[in-house]
């Protein structure tokens, strides 16, 4: 059988650091098939780039084409330029959002020259969020409450009041928030409606993206997990903390923040003065200014340090070495019923069988994927659930029971490459059957 | 004897139950004195299997019954027949205890003579990550108090969650000898027939200056959230008739009516709150809504007259406030009429 060739659109990827970039390049590394990558160049750095590189993280069956863009029109362009040259190298094309313009350059291939096989990956969900229904943006009521409160209603509006009131709304606010959406919306539509394979990392996301009225597109959807690559993972053994350590490594900002446990630990501090002698919390990366203040406001200087950024291998050692791994899913608790985001960095401490500390949602795909790992504790955001459980760590010594192996393996990316190759035969094949 | 019997009502929580068990079993040293009946409702998930590993583990104060479905009342019968402490307390699955204090309120509980004991309580809000703290010192702490020379409880803001599930422990056997018939069964709500039959049965409480109960807002589905209030509505009307049925009794104290009645002007309020924000009231729901408002002006004009949306009823049910204007920017929009008719008065 010869071996596939595909060509992969990823904005983000080695060596920039990102999460994004770090869980395409183990996929595809543990892959049979080649790649080339169309990315960016190192140099092309915005705020989800980490300011480490990683320059060792290459492997024999991808090669990287990175040039320097800002901007994702020109990238992807030159990307369709590039491709249309040299079309008859590849079996298949893969887009990876985010950003999800990735997708933009699968379809018009896709509508070029039908008879290519296009996979698209979906990083995260790009309709219908939590993010955009609950976090930060203007929400329909919102939207009307400021209309109402300025202008008062007359009989246009009253005999057309849907034109009138979208166009007053949208000239007196200039809302982007309308546009952003609908850009992802169209993106979304169209890709799957025309991609081949879907490849969603959850089921809770599977079952998210194929909800009315998408549900016939279901057979699309193939899921698969984020994973952990052993050959990324040093063979150094664990160290023996003095005091309880807790770490975390990568980025949090306003919506995914630490804000709960600092709040946690402040009341911790109250009920015990000397806890600064019994635990640490290392933080690796970036942390929201507020949760910085907050540490500085509340003396919690003794349990708390902020550290910059590291590379990945650096932070696999970290969460290996920690008593504890740390990990935050935003508070989508308002309404919303199932955690749909499954962080990579899970599947990271998977590989380094780290003790996982999680405060999210308990229902969704974090809080399964831990439990049937058998490897965790997992709390909502309540602060006291938090203490509580802080405190069953520190003063009873709990620990989680040993790790479920064969759940563990499912996540190996030896696995999960087998799993992507296998979809990949089916799909090249299937017009030969 | 066991000092304390903590009831815990369970129905398909396994993403909770084991915080709250864990909760209770966090001090080894106070698990004796528990008496801890775990009410599976007819659960269809794993939360019984939950349950069972803490029965394994603390034989001696874990107990896990299994029963067919019948609501929460049905659980709160069921686990005052099987309880065996001095002083009984209800705890939701999906809510915890304070493992700080909890503590010594075993212990003080071991020479109480209260009918009632009061403890302060938060509520955990997940949707903005805030803890809200409820505490009842208006008389001062550890003070035993006759519920009849406490007229000023009539006047306290915060009777409602003074005198509730979170807040109290009962004592077992005043409770028991005047339980009659128990809590409706398959109905929601029936916290507030457990809170007046409470009252009906004590007479002294006492207020520690203590933080026990954690009280989760945060799960979908909660029946205090807006869709859950509309949707058991009826469960709400029958708690209430049967509260007003209760008022009817000549042979209670002046001061339960009293605070029974303040309770039941409450129920009412929301009961009126329920009808009037009804998005879709078709003829069906008039002519309930219509009918109950009858009742309640004919048979109880003294209670009709203290709720403001009662007496305004025909008009918020007037078909000029559900004109097309609001019904077009409501479907355009998708927002619910209640907020935007409220903007438009």
């Amino acid at each position: 059988m010869t071996k596939k060739k595909g060509f992969v659109l990823s904005w983000f990827f080695p060596p920039g650091n990102s999460s994004e970039g770090l869980i395409t390049y183990k996929l595809l590394s543990n892959s049979k098939c080649d790649y080339d990558v169309w990315t960016r160049s190192v140099h092309a750095r915005n705020v989800w780039d980490r300011k480490v590189e990683e320059k060792k993280l290459v492997s024999d069956n991808i090669n990287v084409i990175a040039g320097y863009y800002e901007q994702e029109d020109s990238w992807l362009k030159d990307a369709i330029k590039y491709f249309l040259k040299h079309q008859d190298e590849y079996d298949f094309i893969m887009t990876r959002s985010m950003p999800a313009e990735a997708h933009e350059f699968g379809h018009y291939i896709k509508k070029k020259i039908p008879t290519i096989k296009w996979i698209a990956s979906f990083g995260d969900p790009l309709t219908n969020t939590p993010y955009h229904k609950y976090l930060g943006k203007l929400d329909a009521l919102t939207k009307i409450q400021v209309f109402m409160s300025n202008e008062k209603i007359t009989i246009q509006d009253i005999a057309d009041p849907i034109y009138k009131a979208e166009n007053r709304l949208r000239n007196k606010m200039r809302i982007r928030n309308n546009k952003d959406l609908d850009r992802l919306a169209r993106i979304n539509n169209i890709t799957i409606k025309n991609a081949d394979i879907l490849i969603l990392n959850n089921p809770y996301q599977y079952q998210h993206i194929f909800e009315s009225p998408y549900q016939q597109f279901k057979s699309k959807g193939v899921v698969i997990p984020h994973s952990y690559d052993e050959s990324l993972i040093s063979v150094e053994p664990k160290t023996k903390n003095k005091k309880i350590t807790f770490v975390y490594v990568g980025h949090l900002d306003k919506n995914r923040n630490a804000h709960t446990l600092l709040k946690a630990l402040d009341k911790l501090k109250k009920f015990d003065s000397h806890i600064g002698t019994k635990i640490c919390f290392d933080f690796y990366g970036t942390l929201p200014d507020t949760d910085k203040c907050y540490i500085t406001d509340h003396n919690l200087g003794d349990i708390v340090k902020v550290n910059g950024s590291i590379d990945y291998k650096t932070s696999l050692q970290k969460a290996k070495n920690a008593d504890w791994a740390l990990l935050f899913d935003a508070n989508f608790a308002h309404d919303a019923e199932k955690n749909v985001y499954f962080a990579a960095k899970i599947v990271d401490y998977f590989g380094v069988k780290a003790n996982i500390f999680a405060i999210t949602n308990p229902n969704g795909a974090s809080a399964e994927a831990i439990r049937e790992a058998n490897c965790g504790i997992i709390s909502t955001h309540a602060i006291d659930d938090i203490f509580m459980n802080l405190c069953r760590i520190i003063y009873k010594k709990e620990t989680p029971p040993k790790y479920n192996e064969k759940v563990r393996e499912k996540y190996n990316a030896k696995n999960v490459g087998k799993k992507l190759d296998e979809t990949i035969a089916k799909l090249c094949d299937s017009d030969n059957n | 004897m066991k000092i304390l019997s903590i009831i815990i009502p369970v129905y398909n929580t396994e993403l909770f139950l084991a915080r709250c068990l864990d909760s209770l079993s966090y001090n080894e040293d106070v698990i004796k004195d528990l008496d801890i009946i775990i009410v599976n409702d007819g659960s269809t998930d794993d939360s019984a299997k939950i349950a069972k590993k803490y029965c394994i583990k603390y034989p001696k104060s874990f107990r896990l019954i299994n029963k067919k479905n019948g609501g929460h009342g049905s659980t709160i019968n069921t686990g005052l027949k099987e309880a065996t402490g001095k002083y009984v307390k209800v705890l939701d699955s999906d809510d915890w205890i304070n493992i700080i204090d909890f503590p010594q309120l075993v212990q003080k509980l071991k020479n109480e003579t209260s009918d009632i004991v009061i403890t302060n309580y938060k509520q955990e809000i997940l949707p903005n990550n805030k803890e809200l703290s409820f505490i009842f010192d208006t008389q001062g702490y550890e003070r035993q108090l006759k519920i009849e020379e406490s007229p000023e409880l009539l006047k306290n803001e915060n009777f409602f969650f003074q005198f509730s599930l979170a807040s109290m422990s009962i004592n077992r056997e005043k409770l028991l000898a005047n339980w009659g018939d128990g809590l409706f069964e398959n109905t929601f709500y029936v916290d507030q027939q457990f809170v007046a039959k409470v009252l009906s049965i004590a007479k002294t409480y006492i207020v520690y200056n203590l933080d026990i109960y954690r009280y989760f807002i945060g799960r979908c589905g909660q029946s205090i959230d807006n869709a859950g209030f509309l949707k058991h509505r009826h469960d709400h009307e029958k708690v209430l008739r049967w509260l007003l049925s209760t008022l009817d009794n000549k042979n209670s104290s002046d001061t339960y009516r009293a605070l029974l009645t303040k309770q039941i002007v409450l129920m009412l309020k929301t009961q009126y709150g329920i009808y009037i924000n009804c998005p879709n009231l078709n003829k069906g729901l008039k002519q309930e809504i219509l009918k109950f408002n009858e009742f309640i002006k004919n048979n109880y004009p003294g209670l009709y007259e203290q709720i403001p949306d009662a007496r305004k009823i025909h008009r918020r049910l007037s078909p000029l406030l559900r004109n097309k204007f609001v019904n077009t920017l409501c479907t355009a929009y998708k927002v619910n009429k209640k907020h935007l008719r409220g903007l438009l008065k």
